[in-house]
C-alpha cells in the first residue's frame, strides 16, 4: 500500500497535470504516466471535475446567434442539404478571390488522376479538408499536408528542402494524450499521398502534424505495435486547420485552400469567419 | 443543469442527433460561453473557442476551458503548441457514482478556495483560469521554479483535504 507521503505526491501531480501547470520534461513525464498508469489517469479526470467548479461563478454570456449556424454547420453540415449549397456558394466566392488574388496562377498541387467524372471536381470543393502547413525554424524546410477527412488520404507536399544528408523525414499524427502515431518517412519525390488508418481518420479535426528527422529507417521500432515511441522530438510541428474556418495570424498559419480547378493557395490574412471569405487574401505557393 | 441529463444528450450528440444537440446547447452555451470569455477576453477568440469546444462531444466545462486556455496561449506566443499544457483531456466522462462525488466536490471548491494560506487560492485560480504555468508563476513571483512549485504543491494537498472534510 502506498503511504500517504505517496498519495499526496501523486495527487498533487494530478493536480498539476489538470491545472496544466507543468512544462518541459516534467510535463513529459507526467505525459507518459496518463499512459500507463489508471489510477494517476483517474485521479488527473478527478481534478478536472473538481476544478470546474471554479467556473460556476462566471456568468453566463449569450452567444450571439450566428455562431450557433457556424457551429451547426461544422457538426452537421456534411447531411444537411442547405447549408451544403450554402457553402457551395462560399467556396466559390473563396475561389474567385483565391484565384484573382494569385492572379489565375495556382500552382497545381492537386493532380488530378482524371479516373474521376465530371462532378468529382465540384465534390472536391464541398469535402471539408483540413490542412497543416509546417515549415522550419530556420525557413529552409516547408511541408504543407491536406487532409481529405472522407477519403482518408493525406496529400504531403514538400515545395522547399530536403532531409539532412543521410537522414529521413518522418511524418506523424498526434491525437492530444496519446502518444504520437507514424505515418511513415517522407519519400523523394515532393508530393506523396499517404493513407490515414481508420481511428485517425474519425479524429481529422484534432490532428496535429509533425515531422522529425529521423535515421532513415525511420523512428526506432516506430513500426513495433507494442513498443512505439513514446516521444518523438520533432523539428517543425502544426495542428491541422480547416481552410477559412478560423481566424489565425496570417504571418504564422497559412491555410491551403482547394478550388475548383484543384490549384491551391495559401491564405495570407482571413476574414472572422468562412461566411466572410472576401477578405481572404490568397497568395499561391 | 442537470447533469444525468446532459451526459445523455452528449452521448446522443456523439451520434450525431440534432435535436440532442439544439437542446444540449440550449442549455449549456451560455455557461460556457462566459467561460471562454473569461479566459479570452477578446470576443472573436472567445467565439472561436466556443465553436471549437461544442464541435467536439467530450467533458464540456474542462473542454470549454482547455480550448480557451489553449487560444489564450497561442495568442500569447503566437503559434499553437500541441505540447502546451493543458491541451489533454485525460479521461472520457466519469461513471454516474464517480460524478455525482465530483459535481460535490466541485461544488465545495469555492469555499475551499479562499481558505488557503498566503493567497495559494487566488495563485490555483490563475493557474486556471488564466492558464499560467510554473514557469509564468515563477517569473511573475520572481523566484525559482522548484521554489514556486513546493510553494503551490502545498496549496494543492490542502485543498484536497479540505474539499474531503
Amino acid at each position: 500500500m502506498k503511504d500517504t507521503a505517496a498519495l499526496d505526491e501523486l495527487n498533487a501531480l494530478a493536480a498539476e497535470m489538470a491545472l496544466g501547470l507543468l512544462d518541459g520534461p516534467a510535463l513529459q513525464a507526467a505525459r507518459a504516466r496518463l499512459i500507463d498508469d489508471p489510477d494517476f489517469a483517474a485521479r488527473v479526470a478527478g481534478w478536472q471535475g473538481r476544478l470546474a467548479g471554479m467556473t460556476d461563478a462566471i456568468a453566463p454570456v449569450e452567444v450571439p446567434a450566428r455562431l450557433k449556424t457556424a457551429i451547426d454547420d461544422r457538426i452537421f453540415a456534411p447531411t444537411r442539404p442547405a447549408p451544403f449549397l450554402r457553402r457551395v456558394g462560399v467556396w466559390q466566392f473563396a475561389t474567385l478571390c483565391a484565384l484573382a488574388l494569385a492572379g489565375g496562377l495556382g500552382y497545381l498541387l492537386w493532380q488530378n488522376t482524371g479516373a474521376r467524372s465530371d462532378a468529382a471536381p465540384r465534390q472536391a470543393v464541398l469535402d471539408p479538408t483540413f490542412s497543416a502547413e509546417l515549415q522550419s525554424a530556420d525557413g529552409a524546410l516547408s511541408v504543407t499536408t491536406l487532409i481529405d477527412p472522407k477519403a482518408g488520404q493525406i496529400t504531403v507536399q514538400r515545395p522547399l528542402g530536403e532531409a539532412a544528408p543521410g537522414r529521413a523525414l518522418e511524418l506523424w499524427a498526434i491525437v492530444p494524450g496519446r502518444e504520437p502515431f507514424t505515418l511513415g518517412v517522407l519519400p523523394a519525390e515532393r508530393t506523396a499521398r499517404i493513407t490515414l488508418p481508420g481511428h485517425l481518420k474519425i479524429l481529422v479535426s484534432q490532428l496535429t502534424i509533425a515531422i522529425s528527422s529521423e535515421a532513415p529507417g525511420g523512428a526506432p521500432g516506430r513500426t513495433n505495435r507494442r513498443h512505439r515511441p513514446r516521444a518523438i522530438r520533432p523539428i517543425m510541428v502544426r495542428p491541422v486547420t480547416r481552410p477559412c474556418r478560423r481566424q489565425c495570424d496570417p504571418n504564422r498559419l497559412a491555410v491551403a485552400i482547394p478550388d475548383q480547378q484543384r490549384r491551391c493557395g495559401v491564405i495570407t490574412s482571413m476574414g472572422k469567419s468562412h461566411r466572410d471569405a472576401s477578405v481572404c487574401r490568397v497568395r499561391r505557393f | 443543469m442537470d447533469k444525468a441529463e446532459i451526459q445523455s444528450l452528449i452521448a446522443r450528440v456523439a451520434l450525431k442527433d440534432r435535436a440532442a444537440f439544439d437542446q444540449l446547447y440550449a442549455k449549456t452555451s451560455a455557461r460556457l460561453f462566459g467561460i471562454c470569455v473569461r479566459v479570452l477576453p477578446k470576443r472573436g477568440s472567445a467565439e472561436v473557442a466556443l465553436q471549437d469546444s461544442l464541435a467536439s462531444d467530450v467533458w464540456l466545462v474542462t473542454v470549454a476551458r482547455n480550448t480557451a486556455i489553449e487560444h489564450a496561449r497561442a495568442l500569447k506566443a503566437g503559434v499553437m503548441e500541441p505540447s502546451a499544457p493543458g491541451f489533454e483531456l485525460t479521461a472520457a466522462m466519469p461513471d454516474a457514482d464517480q460524478a455525482e462525488t465530483l459535481t460535490a466536490e466541485a461544488a465545495k471548491l469555492p469555499d475551499c478556495l479562499p481558505t488557503l494560506e498566503e493567497e495559494r487560492g487566488d495563485a490555483i485560480r490563475a493557474a486556471y483560469l488564466d492558464g499560467l504555468t510554473y514557469s509564468n508563476l515563477a517569473m511573475q513571483f520572481a523566484v525559482p521554479l522548484n521554489t514556486m512549485r513546493t510553494w503551490f504543491r502545498r496549496g494543492l494537498i490542502a485543498l484536497a483535504d479540505g474539499i474531503r472534510q
